[in-house]
C-alpha cells in the first residue's frame, strides 16, 4: 500500500507541476467527500486504517489480504467466510478436511471478521471525529487569522485600521511590507518534494511548516520541547510520528524560494529580527494548487491548507506493525493571565513571531506587568467561561502621567520610555548641594537637572534651604518655577540652567527672570508692592515695586547688569518687603512647600508638552491618535499659559460661550461628550450541560415523552408493554426492540442535527464576543466625528470680537452667523 | 455625512453576524419546503446512475465557486449597508445562481440569491436528493422490472422492456448495485456536505465583520484626514484663545 500511495503521490506532483494554476485548484469538496466515503468504514476504508487492522489480526496470529478487508466492509460476514481463505497460523501446520474442523473454522472466521468490521468502523469514527474538529476549528479561526489570498483579508485590514488609529502599543512591534509576488515564481520544487511523501507524511510536513520552517527547526523563537522530532513522544512509532518529524527536501525547496525571492535581503537577519520597529517583507500565501498555500516574509517561509480540512490523524502504523496509542500530547498550558510569547514553550509559541499577531492580545503583556481583568464567575447554573476579561476597575484607569493620555503614549513614534520623563524634586533642607553635588550654601536655593540612579531619567530638582535672606515659601515658588523650566527645557530647547552664569550669556538672565516672574506675580498678589494705602510702593530710590521690576532685580542679582539696570538696594529693599509677609504665608520652608502655586507648578512640570511652542517642530505620523494628542497639546499649552476672559470659556464643545449676552442668539449645536466606557473583549458563557440538556428534552420530545435521564429511556416505551402477554418474554424483548427500530429514523435524523445546532450555538458565542470592543470603537469614531462635524459646521466671523457686553458687537453687518461664533 | 453614514454602519456592526446564520429561517419554519420526492426536481429527469455524479459535480462547483471568490469582487457601499436586509453585498456566482433557480424556494426568481445563501441552496439541494434517493430506495425493485411505470419520476426508463426475458441473476445484481449506490449516498451525502458547511460557515458568520471593518476602515481615513486638518489648525490656536494678547488688547478694526 505504501507503494502505491507512493507512486499515487509522484503521479499528483507530476500533475501540479505541469497542470495550469487553474487546474491545479483541488475541490474542498470532494476531498471531504472523499474522506467521508473513508470514514463510513462501509464504502471505503483509509489505507491506514486497513493496514492497521491487518496488522492488529496479524498480532493475534490472523493474516488478512487488503482485498479480505474490503470485502468484509460491504458483504456480511457469513458471505466472507464462505470461501474460507483466512489465512492462519494453524494453516500452515496442518490441513483438515475434517467437516467437524471446517465448522470450527468456520465459527472462528465469523468472529474475526466481525471483530475486524468493529475495528475498522471505531477506528474511522476516530478519523472522522478529528476531521469534523479540524472542520470546527478552522471555521472558528479561518476568517480572522487570515491573509490575503486566503479568501479574507481581515488581519491586513484590522491592520490598516490600528495604523490609521496610531497604535499605542509596546513600540517594539514590525511594520509589514507586503510584497506582490513574481508571476514567475516557480513552485515545482515544493509540490514535488511534498509528493514524494505518503499522505500521512504529507499532511504532517504541510502542518509542521505552518509557523515556518526556520521556526519548525529552531532557528527562530522557542519551540517547545514537546514539538521537535527528538522527543521520544514523537518518536517513529508512536501515533505522533509525523507531527514534527523533519522532512529536509520539503524544508529544503521552501527555503530555496525564500532565497530566492529575497536575496540579498535575507543577510543580517538575525539582528533585523531583533530590532524594534523593523519591517517585515511579506509575500502573502499564494495558492499554490491542491489546495496549499505558501508564504514568504523575511523572518520565515512556510506552508498551509487553503482551506485547513486535513489534520494530523494519530499515527496507525509503522513499518508493517499498528501503533496502538498511549502516547498523550503534553498538557495545555491551563487558564492563564500571563501573555503568550515566542519565548513560552507551548503551542502557541509561533503564533507570536507572527508580525501582525505579535501585537494582538494573546502575545502583549500589559504595560504594568498586571492583568487589568478581573475573572468572570459563571453567570449561569451548569455554565463554564472559558475566557473573561472584566476590567478590574474602570473608574482608576488612569496613566502614570495623570489623566492626560498624550504625555504617556508614543505619539510621536519615536518610542516611548517613561524613564526618559522629566520627574521633578523639590526638598527644604538645612542646606543644599549645587549642580556638581557639592553643598554650597552661597544662594537659598539651587536648581539643576540631574540623572537617576539608572542613568536614565532626567530629575529636575531644588533645593531650599530653610534659612535665608528671602522668606522660604516664596524661594520655593521661585524653585518650583525653575523646575517647570527645567523640564520644559528637558523636552524642548536646553537652557543650561545648569551652567554658571557667565556660561549661559544672555540666557540666564531670560531664564532667571521667568523663574523670578512666578514668585513675583505671587508677591504682587500678597500686597508686597502696595502701601498700606493700597497704592503701589515706591522704593527710597524712586523704582515702583512691581512684579517686573522685581523679577529684573532678581535677574540682575543673579546674572549680572547684562540683564539691566536697577538701583542700588533696590533688591535688599524688596526683599525686606516681602519679610514682612503681609499674606501671612507659612513661615518655614518645609510648611510652605504644599502651597497650591508651589504643587501646580510641580504637577505641571511633570506632564509638560511642549509639542506646540512658537517655532518648534514637531515629527509625528499622520494617524488619528498623534494628531489628537497634537492638537490636545496645542490647547492645553494655550490654556495654560494664555488668560482666557472670564465667562467667555464655553461649558460644552461648540457651546454658547456667554448666554448673558442678550445680543447672542442661543446655538444648540452644543455637544455633551460622553467618552464611552472602555470595553474588553470576553468570551460568553460556554453552557455544555444546559445545551446537552436541552438536545435530551427535545430527543424525549419528538419520541412524545417528557425529558427523562438517561436520554436513552425514551427511544423505548415500556407503557406500550401492556398490549402483550406477560408470559411472552420473547416477544417483550422483541416488542422493545421494535419500539427501537421504530424511532431510529426519527432518532437518526434528529442526531445529525446535533452539528448544525453546536455550528449555531458557536455562531452566537462568536457574535457575543465581537459585540463589547467593536461596538466601543463604533462609539468612539462616532463620537470623534460628531465632535468634527460640529467643528466643521461653525462660521468665524471676520470681524474682531468685543471683549464685554459694554462694547457694541462691532462692524454694520452683523449676522446670526457672526453673533453665534466662538468667542474666547 | 459620509463619515456618519460610515459610522453608522459600523456602530450596528454588533447585530451583522447574528444576522448571516447558515439557515435563512424561512426555510426552517418549512413553509417553503417542497414535498419530500423526486417529482418536480431536477433528479426526475435523470436516470438513477447519473444522480450521484450529477449531485456531487454541482456540489463541488457551488462550493468552489465559494472558496474561489474574492473580496474584490464584492463593491461594498457603506452609504446603503444598513438599508434593506442588512446583508452586505456578495453577488451569487454563476453556480450557485443556476442551482438556485432549478430549486422550487428560488425557481421564481422572487426570493434574492447571494453569496451568502450558499447554505441554504446546497442544504435545499441535499433536501431533494436525500427525498430522490429514498423514493428510489423504497420503489427500486418495482421499478427494476418494469411493474411500476415511470410515473413517480425515480428512473426514468425501466430496465427491462416488455416480452425481453432477463436473467434473474442479472436483475439482481442491477438491484444490488443500485441499491449499494442508494445506500452509500444516504449514508455519505450528507455527513460530506455537513464538513464543507462548517468550513464555509466561518465566511457567513463574519461576512458582516469583514464588510464593516472595511466601512470602518474607510471612516477611519476619513476621520485622521479632519484631524490632520485640525491638528493644523491647532498649532495657532495659542493666539487665538489668547483674549488679553496683541490681537485682542486693540479695539475691534473696523470700529468706528
Amino acid at each position: 500500500m505504501i507503494t502505491r500511495t507512493l507512486h499515487a503521490g509522484l503521479l499528483l506532483s507530476a500533475l501540479l507541476a505541469t497542470a495550469p494554476a487553474a487546474a491545479q485548484q483541488a475541490s474542498v469538496y470532494s476531498a471531504a467527500r472523499a474522506d467521508v466515503l473513508e470514514e463510513s468504514a462501509r464504502f471505503g476504508i483509509a489505507p491506514e486504517v486497513e493496514r492497521f487492522a491487518r496488522a492488529v489480526l496479524a498480532a493475534q496470529g490472523v493474516t488478512l489480504t487488503t482485498e479480505q478487508v474490503k470485502r468484509s466492509l460491504t458483504l456480511p460476514a457469513s458471505t466472507v467466510c464462505n470461501n474460507r481463505a483466512l489465512a492462519t497460523i494453524d494453516d500452515s501446520e496442518e490441513e483438515s478436511n475434517d467437516e467437524e474442523a471446517k465448522d470450527e473454522d468456520r465459527s472462528e472466521c465469523l468472529q474475526t471478521i466481525e471483530r475486524l468490521q468493529r475495528l475498522l468502523k471505531r477506528e474511522s469514527s476516530v478519523q472522522a471525529l478529528g476531521r469534523d474538529l479540524q472542520a470546527i476549528a478552522a471555521s472558528a479561526e479561518l476568517a480572522t487569522d487570515s491573509y490575503p489570498g486566503m479568501g479574507s483579508e481581515t488581519l491586513l485590514v484590522t491592520e490598516a485600521i490600528r495604523t490609521i488609529w496610531g497604535n499605542p502599543g509596546s513600540g517594539s512591534r514590525a511594520a509589514l511590507s507586503v510584497r506582490t509576488w513574481p508571476e514567475d515564481t516557480d513552485f515545482s520544487g515544493i509540490t514535488g518534494a511534498l509528493g514524494g511523501l505518503s499522505r500521512e507524511e504529507r499532511t504532517g510536513a504541510i502542518w509542521r511548516a505552518f509557523y515556518g520552517v526556520r521556526f519548525a527547526q529552531g532557528e527562530r523563537g522557542r519551540l517547545n520541547d514537546a514539538d521537535t522530532a527528538s522527543n521520544p513522544q514523537n518518536a517513529l512509532g508512536t501515533e505522533r510520528q509525523y507531527l514534527f518529524k523533519e522532512q529536509p527536501a520539503v524544508d529544503a525547496a521552501l527555503l530555496a524560494l525564500r532565497a530566492t525571492l529575497l536575496g540579498d535581503s535575507l543577510n543580517d537577519e538575525a539582528e533585523a529580527e531583533a530590532e524594534p520597529g523593523r519591517i517585515v517583507v511579506l509575500y502573502p500565501p499564494k495558492s499554490i494548487g491542491g489546495n496549499l498555500v505558501v508564504w514568504v516574509s523575511s523572518d520565515d517561509v512556510g506552508l498551509r491548507e487553503e482551506t485547513p480540512i486535513h489534520p494530523v490523524l494519530p499515527s496507525l502504523g509503522s513499518e508493517g506493525s499498528a501503533i496502538v496509542g498511549g502516547t498523550w500530547p503534553p498538557p495545555p498550558p491551563g487558564p492563564t493571565r500571563a501573555p503568550l510569547s515566542p519565548s513560552r514553550t507551548d503551542d502557541s509559541a509561533g503564533l507570536c513571531l507572527d508580525p501582525i499577531a505579535d501585537d494582538g492580545f494573546l502575545c502583549t503583556a500589559p504595560a504594568d506587568g498586571t492583568s487589568p481583568c478581573e475573572e468572570e464567575t459563571p453567570n449561569a447554573a451548569g455554565a463554564i467561561t472559558l475566557a473573561a476579561c472584566t476590567p478590574a476597575d474602570q473608574e482608576t484607569e488612569e496613566t502614570i502621567a495623570g489623566p492626560q493620555i498624550c504625555s504617556d503614549i508614543d505619539w510621536r513614534g519615536t518610542g516611548f520610555d517613561p524613564n526618559e520623563q522629566c520627574t521633578p524634586e523639590l526638598e527644604c533642607a538645612p542646606s543644599c548641594a549645587d549642580a556638581t553635588g557639592e553643598i554650597n550654601d552661597e544662594t537659598q536655593y539651587h536648581v539643576y537637572m540631574k540623572e537617576d540612579k539608572d542613568g536614565k531619567q532626567a530629575v529636575a530638582r531644588a533645593c531650599v534651604k530653610e534659612e535665608g535672606d528671602l522668606l522660604p515659601a516664596y524661594r520655593l515658588i521661585q524653585a518650583a518655577s525653575g523646575i517647570r523650566l527645567s523640564c520644559e527645557s528637558e523636552n524642548g530647547v536646553d537652557v543650561g540652567i545648569d551652567l554658571p552664569p557667565e556660561e549661559m550669556g544672555f540666557a540666564c538672565c531670560s531664564v532667571t527672570a521667568q523663574m523670578a516672574t512666578v514668585m513675583c506675580r505671587e508677591m504682587e498678589e500678597d500686597g508686597v508692592f502696595a502701601e498700606e494705602d493700597r497704592t503701589r510702593a515706591v522704593s527710597t530710590t524712586g523704582e515702583v515695586f512691581g512684579a517686573g521690576s522685581c523679577a529684573l532685580a532678581f535677574a540682575i542679582d543673579y546674572c549680572g547688569p547684562q540683564c539691566g539696570l536697577q538701583p542700588e538696594g533696590f533688591l535688599e529693599e524688596l526683599i525686606e518687603r516681602a519679610n514682612a509677609n503681609p499674606a501671612g504665608r507659612p513661615e518655614s520652608c518645609q510648611e510652605a512647600i504644599g502651597q497650591t502655586v508651589v504643587q501646580g507648578l510641580i504637577a505641571e512640570a511633570a506632564v509638560i508638552d511642549e509639542a506646540c511652542s512658537p517655532e518648534r517642530e514637531t515629527d509625528m505620523p499622520n494617524t488619528i491618535l498623534a494628531n489628537t494628542c497634537y492638537a490636545g497639546s496645542c490647547l492645553e499649552r494655550s490654556l495654560k499659559l494664555h488668560n482666557l476672559v472670564p465667562g467667555f470659556g464655553a461649558l460644552t464643545a461648540v457651546d454658547q460661550t456667554m448666554p448673558q449676552m442678550p445680543e447672542l442668539q442661543r446655538r444648540d449645536e452644543g455637544r455633551e461628550v460622553e467618552v464611552a466606557p472602555a470595553r474588553e473583549p470576553r468570551l460568553p458563557s460556554y453552557e455544555p450541560s444546559r445545551v446537552v440538556g436541552d438536545f435530551d428534552a427535545a430527543f424525549c420530545q419528538l419520541n412524545g415523552l417528557p425529558p427523562q435521564t438517561p436520554p436513552v429511556v425514551c427511544a423505548v416505551d415500556p407503557l406500550r408493554r401492556v398490549t402483550l402477554t406477560l408470559a411472552d418474554p420473547f416477544s417483550q424483548q422483541a416488542n422493545l426492540d421494535q419500539q427501537r427500530a421504530e424511532l431510529a429514523a426519527q432518532q437518526s435524523a434528529f442526531l445529525r442535527t446535533g452539528l448544525p445546532a453546536g455550528t449555531r450555538i458557536g455562531d452566537r458565542m462568536f457574535t457575543e464576543a465581537l459585540r463589547g470592543p467593536v461596538q466601543g470603537l463604533a462609539d468612539s469614531v462616532e463620537t470623534s466625528t460628531g465632535l468634527l462635524a460640529d467643528l466643521a459646521a461653525v462660521q468665524f466671523t471676520p470681524e474682531m470680537c468685543p471683549l464685554s457686553t459694554t462694547q457694541p458687537l462691532v462692524g454694520s453687518g452683523v449676522t446670526e452667523s457672526a453673533t453665534g461664533s466662538f468667542l474666547f | 455625512m459620509r463619515i456618519a453614514l460610515c459610522l453608522l454602519a459600523a456602530a450596528g456592526l454588533a447585530g451583522c453576524s447574528m444576522r448571516n446564520d447558515i439557515v435563512d429561517s424561512s426555510v426552517v419554519r418549512g413553509r417553503q419546503l417542497s414535498p419530500c420526492t423526486a417529482e418536480g426536481t431536477t433528479f426526475a429527469e435523470l436516470e438513477l446512475k447519473d444522480w450521484a455524479p450529477t449531485y456531487h459535480r454541482r456540489v463541488g462547483e457551488v462550493v468552489d465557486e465559494f472558496f474561489q471568490q474574492e473580496s474584490d469582487d464584492m463593491v461594498i457601499d457603506c452609504k446603503t449597508l444598513d438599508e434593506g436586509d442588512g446583508s452586505p453585498p456578495a453577488p451569487a456566482g454563476s453556480a450557485l445562481l443556476a442551482l438556485a433557480r432549478d430549486l422550487p424556494p428560488w425557481a421564481d426568481a422572487q426570493r434574492p440569491v447571494t453569496r451568502l445563501s450558499t447554505g441554504d441552496v446546497l442544504r435545499t439541494y441535499l433536501d431533494s436528493y436525500l427525498c430522490s434517493l429514498a423514493e428510489a430506495r423504497l420503489t427500486i425493485t418495482l421499478t427494476a422490472t418494469g411493474e411500476s411505470g415511470s410515473g413517480s419520476g425515480v428512473v426514468s426508463e425501466p430496465r427491462i422492456g416488455e416480452g425481453v426475458e432477463v436473467d434473474r441473476g442479472d436483475l439482481s445484481e442491477w438491484i444490488e448495485t443500485d441499491t449499494t449506490t442508494i445506500d452509500r449516498e444516504l449514508a455519505t451525502a450528507e455527513p460530506a456536505l455537513e464538513r464543507v458547511l462548517t468550513l464555509m460557515s466561518a465566511d457567513h458568520r463574519t461576512a458582516g465583520l469583514k464588510t464593516e471593518l472595511q466601512c470602518l476602515l474607510r471612516a477611519s481615513t476619513d476621520l485622521r484626514n479632519a484631524l490632520a486638518l485640525f491638528s493644523e489648525a491647532a498649532a495657532c490656536v495659542g493666539r487665538l484663545w489668547d483674549a488679553q494678547g496683541i490681537v485682542r488688547d486693540f479695539p475691534a478694526f473696523g470700529a468706528e
